[in-house]
């Protein structure tokens, strides 16, 4: 192979790694189950991508007493050790069903990782923790804590989600350009 | 280049005639003249893409809505081809503009982390995450062997550290140890590219930036409100991750396998001889803080040692490789170190006026002294 080639795969490399991301997420969108989360936001802000909501869900603290798992000793749990979470769906909400180290069959569940662990509940990360808003717009969606504040995310069937929209008193909330 | 009075030496004995001295000084002005110029056009087009890159990823860290993220993906990502094409055939097939050339392949590599941003921006990826970097990285490597540029290897050597930082973040109290072997890990691997004659200029990319980072790990552990400090919270945290003290081991295998096909593959190279003991040197020693950690002063006395003699090592080896950038380098680590005992020592000691008026004086009179040396030694070198 000459260098042009190698040049010209060398785009093509590129090319094929961003339009790999956005396809990865877009059939996600487009094909996964949709549910709702319940948040709690607070205001950071990303070096190279601006602005974003911190979130934490519902689903993201689990209370050991509440739940069904498959684990004798939570503490022996490595930080940062997948998991799967099975969910059941009540009114459009997800809730957290059962815990399992491997991808449960016939049934939704997320892939997180644990972030937290004491013997009474543990923490997991899905990787949907983030939501990015228009410069200085965060603020906005700390005032609207009090009230109920959701994320509709997409699920698909090997257990990966992505952000589909904030949601605020059932409606998407809208961001003005800065 | 040569000297200046040899020409008159070879003309008086009559080894070159006058018109052929003449000649051979016009050339070497005219040469020298380029050679200015050719930095200049490097420094400034090198400035403008950098300048350009943050200014896009400025633009995309504002998320501005009036466009979506689909167009706005599919603009970046037409630009960054463009750029990228336009830098080929600038640089590589018409070979018309080389410095040019490089500072658009530069930029082009610059927009594709932007295009990555953007993309994963839409989907609201999890932020600083330690995945960015990394695909960035993994993009941008086969650039820095296929352009050989040292401008790219400088760039993949950033986003190297980023990913690592980022990798290791949640390991806070580790993070100096962490950063400082894969600094080590990033000279030794460089210096692996020696053994290929067109990649030396990656490997000195790839090195000075690793030495650099090194140092500045190697600098912090020198305080003892870090060094004590992290001590006790390694000795707590290795109890309960087996997870991290065999990524560190892994590590320090790594680096010192590297070292030593380094210091066996080049057997008449002085640098390898030197460099490789002291990498594993420094490995011991963070090895020893990392398992038997006490919180006392007596790891802040031994990295203030391995500090120095790492300043004077390098500073040793530039001097025999005749390597202005090396001298600079432990020059400057060393004038920190001065600077940062003599604030520690003297601050509580001496009146305020009297500690700022003796350590100006001592500062001025250094930078004369180094000054001067350096003057002499960039002299030296460049007959």
């Amino acid at each position: 192979m000459n260098s042009k080639k190698l040049f010209i795969a060398l785009g093509l490399y590129w090319l094929i790694i961003i339009s790999s991301i956005f396809a990865f997420n877009q059939y996600i969108l487009l094909t996964g189950t949709q549910v709702l989360l319940r948040t709690v936001p607070i205001d950071p802000r990303s070096l190279f991508r601006g602005d974003y909501v911190a979130l934490s869900y519902e689903i993201s603290r689990i209370n050991l007493d509440s739940i069904s798992f498959e684990y004798n000793d939570f503490t022996a749990l490595e930080l940062n050790e997948p998991v799967c979470v099975s969910l059941k769906i009540e009114n459009g909400y997800a809730y957290p069903e059962r815990i399992s180290s491997k991808p449960p069959q016939n049934s939704l569940f997320i892939k997180g990782t644990i972030s937290t662990r004491t013997n009474d509940f543990i923490e997991v990360a899905y990787g949907i923790e983030t939501f990015f808003v228009p410069e200085g717009q965060g603020k906005e969606i700390e005032q609207k804590m009090g009230k109920a504040l959701d994320v509709k995310a997409s699920i698909d069937r090997y257990g990966n989600a992505v952000i589909h929209s904030l949601m605020s008193e059932n409606k998407p909330v809208v961001f003005t350009s800065p | 280049m040569i000297p200046d009075g040899l020409l008159e030496k070879w003309v008086n004995e009559g080894i070159i005639s006058v018109d052929t001295a003449q000649k051979m000084q016009n050339d070497i002005e005219a040469f020298r003249k380029e050679k200015r110029s050719s930095k200049i056009i490097a420094c400034l087009s090198t400035l403008g893409s950098i300048l350009l890159g943050i200014g896009v990823i400025l633009f995309i860290a504002s998320n501005w809505r009036t466009v979506s993220h689909t167009v706005k993906t599919i603009l970046l990502t037409i630009c960054m081809l463009f750029t990228y094409w336009l830098g080929c055939e600038c640089a590589f097939f018409r070979k018309t503009l080389p410095k040019a050339g490089a500072s658009l392949l530069l930029l082009s590599a610059l927009l594709f982390g932007t295009s990555l941003f953007v993309v994963t921006q839409a989907y609201h990826f999890p932020a600083n995450h330690h995945l960015l970097p990394l695909i960035w990285l993994l993009a941008v490597l086969p650039m820095v062997y296929l352009t050989r540029l040292q401008l790219i290897a400088v760039l993949a050597s950033i986003l190297y550290f980023l990913w690592m930082i980022l990798f290791f973040r949640s390991y806070e109290s580790h993070l100096i140890i962490l950063i400082l072997y894969s600094a080590l890990f990033l000279i030794s691997f460089g210096g692996i590219h020696y053994m290929i004659q067109p990649l030396t200029k990656i490997a000195r990319a790839y090195r000075i930036t690793g030495i650099n980072v090194a140092f500045f790990c190697l600098f912090m552990l020198t305080f003892r409100e870090i060094s004590a400090h992290h001590s006790n919270s390694i000795a707590r945290f290795a109890e309960t991750s087996p997870f991290l003290t065999f990524g560190l081991w892994v590590l320090a295998i790594s680096i010192s396998a590297l070292a030593l096909i380094n210091f066996v593959s080049t057997p008449h190279k002085l640098i390898p001889k030197i460099e490789a003991p002291l990498i594993v040197c420094v490995l011991v020693t963070t090895a020893f803080y990392y398992s038997s950690s006490t919180g006392s002063s007596l790891y802040t006395a031994v990295f203030n040692f391995l500090f120095f003699a790492c300043c004077l090592t390098i500073l040793i080896t530039g001097y025999l490789k005749e390597d202005m950038r090396r001298v600079d380098i432990s020059i400057l680590w060393l004038i920190f170190l001065i600077t940062a005992r003599y604030f520690d020592f003297c601050w509580k000691l001496l009146p305020r006026s009297i500690f700022f008026a003796i350590g100006g004086s001592v500062l001025v009179a250094g930078g004369i002294l180094f000054e001067k040396q350096r003057k002499k030694l960039k002299e030296k070198f460049s007959s």
